[in-house]
């Protein structure tokens, strides 16, 4: 077991690279420790090598849309080999996908959208997580979605299964408080009790974003500010050992650069107040940097 | 784990209203699904416990869809104007609800959906000539592909490619747009190719075909071997046929064709 280098532990707050955000990115850059950059966007060498001009002197990490790992058989070849040509390329520090399922054999379903929680779906998630650290040389985390409905055949809850995946796959967590904050509202549970059963040591990325009432429902949108709720889950999760590294997603509807900055610094704010140290020990066997590096 | 079946079955319960529909009308129609018994009645109980969550959720997908097909045409798009570009989304994503559908074949109905649009021709050829302008802007490195022969494979076109026929040239429209419109635009029929890499996300990109070649693709069943094609359209020409011979490799290499090895 390796512990986790120090700087990766408190990597600070970050901000999900937009084209949009190019011009604010390039005026208030100081404000940004790291930047996470969508790496499915990243398959062609020309926006590849843009994007890093744009983020250059930061450190990156890289969060993918469409590995669909919870989708029934192995991953797509082609596919993983994207993750890995794009992790090294950008040698970013680590990479991140959701439980989820986005694409069912020839077929996009176009969204995220949750996956059967039984112990056969925990197993091949588990077994294509490591197959990933395996290939790209550096940590996974796993991030949890936001969903309308669960589909039927669940043998245990949502926490559970992330609890017992980072685990089985020793891997991280990229916990997300806005969906956690959204299916709270949305299905009516406790988001602190669902904390607790998470192990918060392991989530070394959270995102937070903003959310908007549709009727009844509350919807995902990054489009919005971050909730006082958001922060305070963000504060919890720090204060218990969690949450590294902060960004902030926005992804629509982008407000004007200092209201951006105000978010970025109400997160490094809550953030600071709620470290418990410098420094911990983690469980997780972590190959950092790449062996072939 | 849970089973191919059920996965697809739920894939289309997201995306297809009808079909949500009939599996609370008529239970039957889950025996078309492949299902065993306790599943069926498993994923009737879910349709009919989260009807409305699942109709929300279709409704994301199809807004969810409408901003990517804005983002891949974003000059028609404003140009239109947001009333008519809505309507032409509508159309596409209308047809695309009632089954699973990748993104290739959405562009694909946007552009017959701006068939209903014939008075106003110029729009459907934008739509090629600015995502031409984004191929462009985004060639790619060739895959490494476990490929090793020139001649001993059977080409067969991508699931993420189609070939789809415009009745305007992008190069007349863009001359049509340069002068400012005039009166009359000649009918000229261009086959265009819409394909996405496999393994990207949301960029489809489109190119226009000379017409042999747009023949040439659509030989690419799987079955004939790229000699075989390639000698089949060259009509005795062996200039030709090498030329097409390599016009089969590049499109292996950008994702657009498959293969079949020969064993």
């Amino acid at each position: 077991m390796k512990a986790l280098p120090p700087n990766l532990m408190n990597l600070g707050v970050g901000l999900g690279f937009r084209e949009q955000l190019r011009p604010m990115i390039a005026t208030h850059d100081g404000e940004i420790d790291f930047y996470e950059l969508i790496g499915d966007t990243l398959f062609d060498d020309f926006t590849l090598e843009e994007t890093l001009r744009a983020t250059a002197g930061r450190p990156v990490v890289c969060h993918f849309l469409a590995a669909s790992l919870a989708t029934a058989g192995p991953l797509d070849p082609e596919y993983l080999e994207g993750i890995k040509r794009v992790s090294r390329t950008t040698g970013c520090l680590w990479v991140s996908d959701h439980l989820a399922i986005t694409s069912v054999f020839d077929h996009d379903i176009g969204h995220l959208t949750p996956p059967i929680l039984d112990n056969s779906t925990l197993n091949m998630v588990a077994d294509k997580i490591k197959r990933i650290q395996d290939v790209t040389g550096r940590i996974f985390l796993i991030e949890n979605i936001s969903y309308l409905f669960m589909p039927p055949g669940a043998e245990m809850s949502e926490a559970d299964f992330l609890q017992r995946l980072c685990t089985m796959a020793d891997c991280g967590l990229l916990l997300d408080l806005n969906n956690l904050h959204v299916n709270a509202s949305n299905h009516d549970f406790n988001p602190y009790e669902f904390l607790m059963t998470l192990p918060l040591d392991r989530v070394l990325q959270v995102h937070i974003a903003g959310s908007a009432w549709s009727e009844d429902l509350l919807i995902d949108t990054h489009a919005d500010p971050v909730p006082a709720s958001v922060f305070e889950l963000l504060g919890t999760v720090r204060a218990r050992g969690g949450a590294g590294a902060v960004l902030l997603e926005r992804d629509r509807n982008f407000p004007p650069d200092e209201e951006l900055i105000s978010e970025l610094r109400k997160a490094r704010e809550v953030w600071k107040s709620h470290a418990i140290g410098e420094h911990y020990s983690r469980d997780i066997d972590l190959v950092y940097p790449p062996a072939d590096n | 784990m849970a089973s191919q079946a059920m996965q697809k079955a739920l894939a289309r319960i997201y995306l297809d209203a009808d079909l949500r529909e009939k599996i609370v009308a008529h239970p039957s129609v889950l025996n078309d699904l492949r299902l065993g018994q306790a599943d069926a009645e498993q994923l009737r109980a879910f349709v009919l416990a989260n009807r409305r969550a699942l109709d929300r959720f279709a409704e994301m997908i199809g807004r969810k869809r409408a901003l990517r097909l804005a983002s891949v045409f974003p000059i028609s798009s404003r140009l239109l104007g947001a009333d008519t570009w809505a309507s032409v989304c509508k159309t596409a994503l209308s047809t695309s609800a009632s089954r699973t559908i990748d993104e290739v074949t959405l562009c694909a109905q946007v552009m017959n959906g701006l068939d209903n649009w014939r008075d106003l021709p110029p729009f459907r050829d934008l739509v090629t000539l600015e995502a031409l302008k984004a191929t462009v802007a985004r060639l790619v490195a060739p895959e490494q592909q476990m490929f090793n022969s020139s001649e001993n494979w059977r080409p067969k076109l991508n699931r993420s490619a189609r070939i789809a026929r415009l009745d305007f040239s992008p190069t007349a429209i863009s001359a049509w747009a340069s002068a400012g419109g005039v009166d009359h635009l000649d009918r000229e029929p261009t086959p265009v190719l819409l394909h996405k890499r496999s393994g990207t996300y949301q960029t489809v990109q489109i190119a226009t075909l000379r017409p042999l070649l747009a023949e040439v693709l659509m030989a690419c069943d799987g079955h004939r071997m790229a000699n075989e094609i390639a000698l089949d359209y060259s009509r005795g020409r062996d200039e030709l046929a090498s030329g097409i011979r390599e016009a089969l490799q590049g499109y292996l290499e950008l994702g657009v064709l498959s293969f079949e090895q020969e064993m």
